[in-house]
């Protein structure tokens, strides 16, 4: 069975409709990336299978639970969500931050188990944050923030991560290390991104979105013609696979 | 929300204050709960009328049945019925107002809240005022109509800033102005009233003064300051998960709306409560939020404790100078609140980049 599965979902706000007609699944393991222009409706898809909005119409489960059977606290067991880089406001350290993933595990008197430091310091681990746990998160580098944030979403030990923009505001070398990390996940990952290449290399599957409604769905190799750049993105690309299968989006300047 | 051009990563070090776990959090903890009972001790015995510790262990002895000789009715009700309660009114009530200060930086992910900056202290006046000045008489009823002010204000603020809460600034001078509104607001129905005894009555507790503290209202000041202290700790994890934002937060198992309008209620009923005791009293929200972070570090459930016996402290010594420096006359607290907070809210300032 899918870790999470998409039927038919809707969205409209505003008398506009932002999602129409949405269907896809995604297994443990593969990651899923949604890919369209601005306002094509890939963060807005992500939040309302994350349950931040509540959709117009159409079916989200969880494994074989609907989303809206699911209260706040078993909600947070099923998925884990990581914002657009977010510039907090607090002091707290890496490990603090990662420490609230366990927030949904909390037991009444909220004291942390030996259970919860040991999936903390894995999380950490996965990351490789360990030796910057003691440092206060916002002094770090984008890449470490983001990599803190992702940190604290695989704590939450959920089955199904969503990632919006990732990659937004790093500069490319930390583009590709947290995209190598997200990949390499064990977890289903849902991923919205701006970046065509890291798109084409990192995802297993891609949706794309444009006014939204899905006008594509597959492989990359499948979904990437020279034909929907044109028509979706308006641009003139094509995808090139290298010998060692690493796909890589050519774009006409 | 928050614009990254402010951030003050450059003036905060690498690694920051926390409370040290185990042994040593707990001793840094019975330290604090330590000073602050000593300094209501030391307090009790700053005013006019000279006390000594003795005369306090007598009453003390007196009231659970020991026999010792008793002090003078007139000296034993001026320390017992006056001095006692303001002390406990003094500590409580800058318990409550740090308290909501950290939850309200918390919730608005806003270093500069404060239950006085955002006028929430101002709409409680109001509240108050008008029931003062309705005639329906104190207790109770004055601290409802401080609270029905505080929601008001709240309310307000809710709906001028729900599309986020925009740069830290914009937040707090929309609180000051709905502050100033309100303010305003109470002088007219000061005014109207146009009795002059009320009138420097009510311009005098306005300043915020905790010289009449009687027993009935710091019970009822207790009971909510550590009730609603309780309930802002129970949500310990809630602030800290706030500070990604409510749309995260909701994701990382926190029921956001609920949480967020549990913790406003109760910000603005401790709000009220201490209102009506003492008047409004400015800065301690502020300030000492910040400070108690310099110790415990910035989650909450170090936090709230923490800050609530740091503005235990401040207010308790700041009233015993508040009725010392110019003695026999008193001066209101809230003013010295002021001279010492708002340099620091400056500095804040200074250290953010905004000014």
């Amino acid at each position: 069975m899918s870790e999470l599965s998409v039927r038919n979902l809707g969205w409209s706000a505003g008398g506009r409709s932002l999602v129409q007609d949405v269907s896809f699944t995604v297994n443990s393991g593969e990651t899923l990336g949604l890919i369209g222009p601005n306002g094509s409706g890939k963060s807005s898809l992500l939040r309302c299978v994350a349950g931040i909005t509540r959709p117009d119409r159409g079916e989200i489960d969880y494994g074989d639970t609907p989303l809206r059977n699911l209260g706040a606290r078993a909600r947070a067991h099923h998925l884990a969500f990581v914002e657009q880089m977010h510039h907090s406001s607090s002091d707290m350290c890496v490990a603090d931050i990662v420490g609230l993933g366990r927030i949904p595990y909390r037991r009444r008197m909220g004291l942390f188990t030996a259970q919860d430091h040991a999936i903390v310091q894995a999380a950490l681990e996965t990351m490789d944050l360990t030796e910057l746990k003691d440092r206060v998160c916002r002094r770090l580098s984008g890449g470490e923030q983001q990599r803190a944030n992702i940190a604290r979403a695989l704590a939450q030990r959920a089955r199904v991560l969503m990632l919006d923009e990732p990659t937004n505001h790093l500069d490319v070398r930390h583009q590709i290390d947290v995209m190598r990390l997200v990949r390499d996940l064990p977890q289903a990952v849902v991923v919205c991104l701006h970046d065509l290449n890291l798109a084409a290399r990192y995802c297993d599957r891609l949706i794309v979105m444009q006014a939204g409604r899905m006008v594509a769905h597959g492989a990359p190799e499948v979904v990437l013609t020279p034909d929907l750049f044109d028509k979706v993105f308006a641009i003139d690309a094509c995808l090139h696979v290298g010998p060692d299968a690493k796909r890589e989006v050519q774009i006409a300047l | 929300m928050l614009d990254p051009a402010a951030d003050l990563a450059s003036s905060i070090p690498a690694e920051i204050a926390r409370l040290p776990r185990g042994l040593g959090g707990v001793a840094l903890t019975l330290l604090g709960v330590g000073a602050v009972l000593l300094s209501m001790v030391l307090a009790v015995q700053i005013g006019v009328a000279e006390v000594q510790f003795s005369d306090l262990l007598r009453i003390v002895a007196t009231r659970l049945g020991i026999d010792v000789e008793p002090l003078g009715r007139m000296r034993e009700s001026l320390i017992w019925d006056l001095r006692v309660p303001r002390i406990l009114a003094a500590a409580l009530v800058g318990a409550a107002l740090a308290i909501c200060g950290a939850v309200l930086q918390a919730m608005t992910g806003n270093a500069l809240a404060d239950p006085y900056l955002l006028g929430i202290s101002g709409g409680a006046s109001t509240g108050a005022v008008f029931v003062v000045i309705l005639g329906f008489g104190g207790g109770t009823l004055l601290s409802t109509g401080a609270f029905i002010g505080a929601m008001v204000v709240l309310a307000i603020l809710l709906l001028l800033l729900r599309k986020g809460g925009g740069t830290p600034l914009k937040l707090v001078l929309t609180g000051v102005i709905i502050g100033q509104f309100f303010s305003a607001v109470t002088s007219l129905v000061v005014m109207a009233a146009g009795d002059a005894e009320a009138t420097r009555g009510i311009t005098y507790w306005l300043l915020g003064s905790l010289a009449t503290a009687r027993w009935t209202p710091v019970l009822l000041l207790s009971i909510l300051t550590i009730g609603g202290g309780l309930v802002v700790w129970a949500h310990a994890h809630v602030l800290d998960a706030m500070s990604f934002g409510s749309d995260t937060a909701q994701t990382m198992g926190v029921n956001v709306s609920r949480s967020r309008l549990i913790l406003l209620v109760v910000c603005a009923l401790m709000t009220a409560v201490a209102v009506a005791m003492v008047g409004a009293i400015g800065f301690v929200g502020l300030i000492i939020p910040h400070a108690a972070r310099l110790i415990s570090g910035p989650l909450h459930v170090t936090l709230i404790p923490f800050s609530a016996l740091l503005g235990a402290i401040l207010l308790i010594w700041t009233d015993a100078l508040a009725r010392t420096i110019l003695a026999p006359q008193e001066i209101p607290v809230g003013v010295f609140t002021a001279l010492i907070g708002v340099p620091l809210f400056l500095l804040l300032l200074r250290r953010r980049g905004d000014l």
